[in-house]
């Protein structure tokens, strides 16, 4: 499904990289630590996360997501968003709570692997 | 390591053609030219603003109040009269469109401490201050880190990033870079995938855990080879510290996501080979290999 769909699902808005809202998603992946970014099983997958750093944007270019939804309504600073507007990783922000987006999410489909 | 190579920086002279945009601070109160001195004043305190531009009420860049406007108001006493009356006019401003470099030079031109940037309407959308020019230069200088790239052999290429203890705000950034070298070379994603991970796990070790070191990826046709040194405390027990969920890293460190111990075991699961040597007081090196899907040309 296209990214701005699931804006729309998750009632969210894209901060950055709003060129990029039609891409296709039907993978993600749900982490609030590196270390399970990084153990995430596929590529090409949209990262939900309640973390909003810089490193996290970093980490999830690493292992290629395409795009991050940051949950919770957490503030995305500056650093934040040119971080991603650099990388061509488009960051949604919404104010569901991780369970309520993730459960949005695979109830409309998105899968992990 | 030998430094017998030559070393690039890697602020280029790309940065400066960024558009004014990238450093421009947004978010500037809309000051209109009835507004009191007096709110000019508290403006300027409270946001420590040392300029804010003066608009009409659909935001057309009308002129720019200063600091040096305010002093001379405050010796006339005349905190009650309007931003109009002590405003400056014209004023010079950039579009949108100017790039980094002609903002720098508009600003030593004039030696204006402030530029405000409009866009086809001329309304205000931001303003470039010196302090935020500076900022901007200076963290660039800062994420340069240096890389040397290096042919030590015949069919080898070799790269190497510095890294430094506690440098939290580019943690990731040595690894990004490498990631981007070899994207240029036709490296199965899938091997991609896995040196991406063991050089992003051996960077922010370095990072959390160590003073300083570096990073170094050898690539030839067959293998890619990540090497992370450095110089700090080394692990005293390193059969302990490869368990999954071993970790001595402080809370603040998993605040930020960091810590679960998972580092070395994922470095690990995701070499072909693997050697860790670390001495207490002098520091820890990380050795892995990937054995490429495909042989490169
Ligand atoms: N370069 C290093 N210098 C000193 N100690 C290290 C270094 N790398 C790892 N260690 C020690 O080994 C422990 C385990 O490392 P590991 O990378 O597995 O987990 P972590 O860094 O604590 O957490 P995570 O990697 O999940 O963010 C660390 O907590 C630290 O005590
Ligand atoms: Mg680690």
């Amino acid at each position: 499904m296209k990214l701005n769909y699931i804006v729309n699902l998750i009632k969210g808005r894209i901060c950055v990289c709003q060129h990029l809202e039609s891409i296709e998603i039907d993978k993600a992946w749900a982490a609030d630590l590196m270390s399970d970014v990084l153990a995430s099983p596929t590529e090409e997958a949209l990262l939900i996360t309640s973390l909003a750093t810089p490193q996290i944007v970093r980490t999830a270019e690493m292992v290629g997501m395409v795009g991050i939804i940051i949950v919770s309504g957490k503030k995305t600073d500056d650093t934040i968003l040119n971080l991603a507007e650099e990388l061509d990783i488009p960051i949604v922000s919404t104010d569901l709570s991780l369970f309520e987006t993730c459960g949005i999410l695979y109830d409309h489909g998105l899968r992990s692997n | 390591m030998t430094m017998d190579s030559e070393v690039t920086n890697k602020l280029g002279p790309d940065i400066l053609s960024y558009s004014v945009e990238k450093v421009m601070v947004r978010n500037i109160p809309q000051v209109t030219p009835y507004w009191q001195m007096r709110h000019i004043k508290e403006l300027m305190r409270i946001r420590r603003l040392d300029g804010v531009p003066v608009t009409d009420d659909e935001g057309h860049l009308l002129g720019i109040i200063s600091i040096s406007d305010l002093i001379i108001c405050i010796e006339n006493k005349d905190l009650e009269a309007p931003v109009s009356k002590y405003m400056t006019t014209p004023v010079k401003c950039l579009i949108l469109s100017k790039t980094l470099i002609e903002a720098l030079r508009e600003m030593n031109r004039f030696k204006y401490g402030r530029l405000p940037v409009v866009d086809e309407e001329f309304k205000v959308i931001g303003v470039v201050y010196w302090w935020s020019l500076f900022a901007f230069l200076q963290e660039a200088l800062d994420t340069s880190m240096v890389v040397k790239k290096t042919i030590p052999s015949e069919g080898v290429i070799s790269y190497t990033y510095q890294v430094l203890g506690r440098d939290f705000v580019h943690a990731g950034n040595a690894s990004l870079q490498m990631r981007k070298s070899l994207q240029q070379l036709s490296i199965d994603p899938k091997d991609l995938r896995r040196t991406g991970i063991i050089a992003y796990e051996a960077e922010m070790n370095i990072i959390i855990h160590a003073d300083k070191g570096f990073l170094q990826v050898k690539i030839n046709s067959e293998k890619i080879e990540v090497t992370a040194e450095d110089k700090g405390p080394g692990i005293s027990d390193v059969s302990l510290a490869m368990q999954e969920g071993f970790t001595t890293a402080p809370d603040y460190i998993r605040e930020m996501g960091f810590g679960a111990g998972m580092g070395l075991p994922n470095i690990k699961r995701n070499s072909d080979i693997f050697q860790i040597d670390s001495r207490v007081g002098v520091g820890t090196k990380v050795y892995s290999v990937v054995n490429l899907i495909r042989r490169l040309k």
